[in-house]
């Protein structure tokens, strides 16, 4: 599983970017631009977006699921990394967090590839 | 691990635990309940499709549906304007009509186009063909939508009364001296089209409006985004339940994978 941390963290900040995309660019333009504009109109067609975020959050999820059973973290830590993937800008500083913990407690999960 | 020191399953149920899996029940029911949901919205979004025809400007029946042409399949559900004369002593009631939980009967009576063909007009349901208002005389004009005649092949028990079994062209065609359309409309109250002309005669006074049924079928990819989004759910909320588990087994009971 030495690919897994490294997956993680793509998945992280891309779920990230959809999300603060989604949350605050398309959903503000959908709703708040005036009708009939090309900024709402813009806001309307980047929904589709909202499609995409679902999917990578589960492969997210599936992912650092199995980082969990890696890492024997704790039952509510465990929770805000599954969870940080929902509130917009929160994932960002929990992949920090994440990325702090395992280079300091699972070397062996960060050194991709590479032979003891 | 030796067998005789291993974990018992009932430490599972300790109250310790008992807030992680009510967290579990409750993220399963959530993930359950915004599926059906999203199931929902996608289900409307196809009906609404599906009825948008009905939703179009009118035009001249003769347009749309030949007085000796097939049915055509575009015809369905199309908002028809139909003019001419009543028929109103070739009324018929069609039996075994639903509307608003009661059973009861389409009143319908054939408009003769300058075609010389008639087209039947479903004016609105009745509960009993007794109680219905007497059927309307002289020149007719309204709009209607358009459906195909119903040919299931209901035997009608009585051929003299004016009670038919279902709204069949070739089964009223020997009640009539004149060639039949294939098809009929259900009339609407709807303003006819052109500028300028007099209020519609659709005979609707005095009965309750008839839905029109038969519809196009929504395109294959209509709201597919909500369909996905149902699936999302579903497979999420079944993550969840997989978490759980695997946490209570390893975390819990210490049985490792």
């Amino acid at each position: 599983m030495s690919k897994l941390f490294p997956a993680y963290r793509v998945l992280a900040l891309t779920v990230g970017v959809l999300l603060a995309f989604c949350s605050l660019v398309a959903l503000p333009l959908k709703y708040l631009a005036a009708d009939g504009s090309g900024a709402q109109h813009f806001g309307d067609q980047a929904s589709i977006m909202w499609v995409a975020h679902g999917w990578v959050f589960i492969i997210y999820v599936a992912v650092s699921f199995l980082l969990w059973r890696q890492t024997r973290w704790s039952l509510p830590f465990a929770i805000l990394v599954l969870l940080s993937g929902l509130i917009p800008l929160v994932i960002f500083y929990v992949e920090r967090v994440v990325t702090r913990r395992i280079r300091a407690e699972h070397p062996e999960l960060v050194h991709a590839g590479m032979d003891p | 691990m030796h067998d005789a020191t291993a974990i018992p399953a009932r430490r599972a149920f300790a109250p310790r635990y008992w807030g992680v899996h009510l967290l579990m029940v409750a993220a399963v029911v959530t993930c359950a309940l915004l599926g059906r949901w999203q199931l929902g919205v996608w289900h409307g979004h196809r009906v609404d499709d599906a009825a948008a025809v009905t939703r179009e400007p009118a035009v001249p029946l003769g347009d749309v549906l030949g007085r000796d042409a097939a049915f055509p399949s575009s015809g369905v559900g199309r908002p028809v304007v139909v003019t001419g004369t009543w028929d109103p002593t070739r009324t018929v009631y069609v039996a075994n009509r639903e509307s608003n939980g009661r059973t009861g009967y389409w009143a319908t009576t054939p408009v003769v186009t300058s075609t010389g063909s008639a087209i039947p007009v479903v004016r609105g349901w009745t509960p009993s063909p007794r109680t219905a208002p007497p059927p309307p005389r002289g020149t007719a004009a309204l709009v209607g939508i358009l459906q195909p005649s119903e040919d299931t092949g209901s035997t009608d028990s009585d051929t003299h009364d004016a009670v038919v079994p279902e709204l069949s062209t070739t089964a009223l065609l020997p009640r009539a001296p004149y060639d039949l359309y294939g098809g009929y409309v259900v009339a609407t109250d709807r303003s006819l089209p052109a500028a300028g002309t007099s209020a519609p005669t659709p005979g609707t006074a005095g009965l309750s409006r008839v839905t029109v049924e038969r519809l196009p079928g929504a395109d294959a990819s209509t709201a597919i985004r909500n369909l996905l989004y149902a699936f999302q759910w579903w497979v999420f909320g079944g993550f969840a339940v997989f978490m759980w588990w695997r946490w209570l087994q390893e975390d819990v009971l210490g049985r490792r994978r």
